[in-house]
Formats: structure tokens, C-alpha cells, sequence
């Protein structure tokens, strides 16, 4: 769930058609505390640039919510890093099926997981629990060895 | 394979910036180049003093040739022995005992753009600072607060080597200009901000950056001094596995006293700004003057540094 970020000079809200409806409470709370804010629902294939072009022009002290598909998710928060946020200066929930990468501990193969908490490896067959411990390079969270 | 923290070094050079700014350059003693180091990185030097020991640290850097270390010392008013010492008890040829380079201040390597805002000697971090950005290519500027021109060190090397990208205020003389915190808020997305200074100016600096929703992760400061003791009183500390009782005066610390008593406390750099000297709380109320634990840490009451923080009454530490 998206918690609302106190203490920034303005909010962005980023979201597809899909995800509008989740923003609804902070885009309140902004209202209310009278926070700027912009709030933009962007199609699903929007044009990467438009979205950089807006990103690269905020200040700091910025704080950005995206929310919609997590291909979109996935897709905007790229632009995001790439512009500048880092992970403290944005939340992102996704809606449906989720698609991450889990990564073997023994052979470092990589995995395609959506919401299991245990996988067998496909490369070397060792049962992986997924942890919290993500990557930020390999874009993807460390598989564990099972412990029974 | 164990390593002394010690060696001793000769001071080739010393440099008069300006009038109380002194630089001095440091050599191997055989001659060979002296460790290299990252960016925001000190020295801690071993002064003899007829009082004992003093322990001071000071930024590296480098404008010379390859393989020397650089420090540069403001002669403090009133000096509490440190500056006095470099300033009128070290030539040229003299060999002074120090640390080899520490770094409590690194750049951030997510940065977009690096803003370094110094006042004063503050400057000296950002001098290895920028020379390891200049080489990378990465993108910088410098806000740099003087009294004045004449008391601005290495303000003609700044401007030579980093064209365009320093910028000078002085508060006295012809066209005073203040260094005001709300330069902060014309930062794209994605900057870091690094403020070196007084603790005053830091202090200024960090809520202006937290007022206009900085995240902490994009704030960086380095104190020279620890911060200004409040009203120090005694206090009690019990160890948790010795049952011994421990009194730490009011102008000692507790790090010092535990170490007196045997107990080897790990440490750097004395200004509750690293963490090293960190110790788990059992029991106790504490008064936290370190700038190293986050509010939460602080809030759960269940550590503190020991160099710089202290107790109230009597305090049970897990040692």
C-alpha cells in the first residue's frame, strides 16, 4: 500500500488507466495539506521522452507515486532513475499479475517468478525461497536456499 | 596479515594560503608515494603535547605532485592545541606521526550532480572531492563562504581548475554577499548535497535541505569539531557482564573511560560522526549528541556512541 510522503515541496503522481483509482486517497491528503501536486494518467504506450522531459525538470524535494500495470511500473520508474529519483524519492504499487527475477544463490541463474514465495531453480534445480534482498543491477531479488 | 595504524611522515612543504591558513605537504619518509585515497577522506595526527598526546584529524588532499598528502590548519581562536601545534611547533622537515587515510565522508556514486557547499577551512574536503569528479567527468559545483577575499584559501586554484563551477561569497567588504541556504532549493532531481563548515552552518543547512523534503540519503556533511557540549554532567555505567561500575566525569568521555579501565572500544573519529565507537544500551537514558544514528536509532534507546553521547544517572551497557 502507498503511504503518504510528509515533508516534500511537491507531489507527482504518474499512473495508466488501471491505476488512477489507488492515488485517489493521497491525491486528498495532498489537497488538504495543501501540497502542489500534478497528476498525470498516461497511456499505456506512452512516449518515453514526454514522461523524461517532465521528470527531468522537478527540483528536490520532489516525491514521485506511480501506479498502473506492473509493466508500466516497471517502465516508468526506469525513466524515473534515469532522471534522477533514487528509491527514497518515490513509492510504486503495481496492479495484477507481477513479474520479477529471482536469482539462484548456488548457480546464479537467473528466474522469472510472479507472487510464489518458493520456486525450484530452473537452471540447477535447488528450491529457492524468495527474500527481500533485491539488486539493483541484476534487477532482481536474491533466491535463498530453503531451510525445512 | 596485521597492519600498523601508524606511520610516520616528514613535511616536505608548508604553504601560508592566508593569514591563518597554513598548508602542509607530507612525504614519505623513503621516499616512496604515500597511500592513495578516495575523496572526503582525513588523516588522524599524533601531536606530542607536554599534556599528552592530542589526536586531530584533518582532510586529505592533494594539488601537488602524485604519492604526497595534503593537509591545510586554521589557526583557531582560541586554539585548543591542534592548530596552535601545526601552526607554531611544525617546520619544514619534520616528522609528525599520523593515521593512514580514513574516509567518513565518501561521495555518493548515484549522484546525478554533486553540490558542495563549504564555509572556511570546510573547504578541504571538497578539494579531493571534486579532483575525483573532475576525473570521472561527473557533473559538480561549489558554494564556498569566506569573510573575504583575502581569507578565501585556494580560491585562485578553485577558480583556475574548475572554471564556471565555484561560487564565492564573502560577508565582508565591498559586494557582501551571504551564503544562504535557499540556494537548496534550485537543485534538480537526483542532486547531493555535501555541506562542510561550522556546526552552526551545518545545522542551518540539514533542516533547510529536510524543510524542502530532501531525502536524508541525498544530505552528506562533515563536522570538524564535535558538536557544542551542552551542560555536561557525570554520570554511572554498569557493564552488563562484569557487574563493574564504571563514573564518567563531566569532561571526560565514556569511550575514555572505558578504555582506561581495559575494555578496548573500537574508535575513529572522536566527533560522533562514524559509528565505530558504537555500544549496545541495556538499560539507561541517554543524551544523544552524535550525528551518526538516525531518530529511530536514537528513539529505541538501545545504543549509543560512546565517544560523544552521554548518560543520565546510571546507565547499563551490554559489555
Amino acid at each position: 500500500m502507498f503511504s503518504y510522503a510528509k515533508g516534500k515541496r511537491k507531489l507527482l503522481f504518474c499512473t495508466d488507466s488501471e491505476g488512477n483509482q489507488n492515488l485517489h486517497i493521497l491525491v486528498q491528503q495532498a489537497l488538504n495539506e495543501n501540497v502542489p501536486f500534478e497528476f498525470h494518467i498516461l497511456q499505456e504506450e506512452s512516449d518515453e521522452e514526454i514522461v523524461n522531459q517532465w521528470f527531468v525538470k522537478q527540483k528536490m524535494g520532489t516525491y514521485l507515486y506511480i501506479s498502473g500495470t506492473f509493466d508500466f511500473v516497471k517502465r516508468i520508474q526506469g525513466v524515473a532513475m534515469k532522471a534522477g529519483f533514487s528509491q527514497h524519492d518515490m513509492q510504486s504499487q503495481a496492479i495484477g499479475p507481477v513479474s520479477k527475477k529471482l536469482v539462484c544463490c548456488t548457480c546464479h541463474g537467473k528466474n522469472e517468478v510472479s507472487n510464489q514465495s518458493y520456486i525450484v531453480c530452473g537452471h540447477c534445480g535447488q528450491e529457492l525461497e524468495m527474500s527481500d534482498h533485491y539488486s539493483s543491477r541484476l534487477d532482481a531479488f536474491l533466491g535463498y536456499i530453503t531451510i525445512k | 596479515m596485521h597492519k600498523k595504524s601508524t606511520h610516520e611522515v616528514r613535511v616536505k612543504s608548508i604553504i601560508k594560503e592566508t593569514a591563518t591558513i597554513k598548508r602542509f605537504t607530507l612525504q614519505a619518509l623513503n621516499g616512496s608515494k604515500l597511500p592513495a585515497f578516495s575523496g572526503g577522506s582525513h588523516i588522524t595526527a599524533y601531536l606530542p603535547k607536554a599534556s599528552g598526546t592530542l589526536e586531530r584529524s584533518y582532510s586529505i588532499f592533494n594539488l601537488s605532485e602524485p604519492g604526497l598528502l595534503e593537509i591545510a590548519v586554521r589557526l583557531a581562536e582560541p586554539s585548543t592545541g591542534g592548530s596552535e601545534y601545526w601552526h607554531h611547533h611544525v617546520s619544514e622537515g619534520d616528522i609528525v606521526k599520523v593515521s593512514y587515510p580514513k574516509n567518513h565522508f565518501p561521495l555518493s556514486f548515484q549522484a546525478k550532480h554533486h553540490v558542495f557547499y563549504a564555509a572556511g577551512i570546510g573547504i578541504t574536503p571538497f578539494l579531493s572531492m571534486m579532483s575525483d569528479l573532475s576525473e570521472n567527468n561527473q557533473s559538480f559545483e561549489l558554494h564556498y563562504a569566506a569573510k573575504s577575499k583575502q581569507q578565501c584559501a585556494f580560491r585562485d586554484f578553485l577558480n583556475e581548475t574548475y572554471p564556471g563551477k565555484c561560487h564565492f561569497y564573502f560577508s565582508e567588504g565591498e559586494n557582501r554577499q551571504r551564503l544562504s541556504a535557499e540556494l537548496l532549493m534550485e537543485h534538480q532531481i537526483g542532486t547531493h548535497v555535501y555541506f562542510c563548515g561550522p556546526e552552526k552552518m551545518i545545522q542551518e543547512f540539514k533542516s533547510a535541505a529536510k524543510s524542502y523534503g530532501y531525502p536524508a540519503f541525498n544530505i552528506h556533511f562533515e563536522l570538524f569539531a564535535p558538536p557544542v557540549k551542552r551542560d555536561t554532567v557525570p554520570f554511572r555505567i554498569t557493564l552488563n557482564q562484569s557487574g563493574k561500575h564504571l563514573e564518567v566525569p563531566a569532561e571526560r568521555s565514556m569511550l575514555d573511560v572505558l578504555r582506561e579501565s581495559g575494555i578496548d572500544v573500537p574508535y575513529s573519529c572522536k566527533v560522533g560522526g562514524c559509528g565505530t565507537c558504537e555500544v549496545k544500551v541495556a538499560e539507561g537514558e541517554i543524551d544523544h549528541y552524535d550525528s551518526f544514528l538516525t531518530d529511530e536509532q536514537r528513539r529505541s534507546n538501545e545504543t549509543m556512541l560512546s565517544c560523544i553521547s552521554r548518560g543520565k544517572g546510571n546507565v547499563l551497557i551490554d559489555l
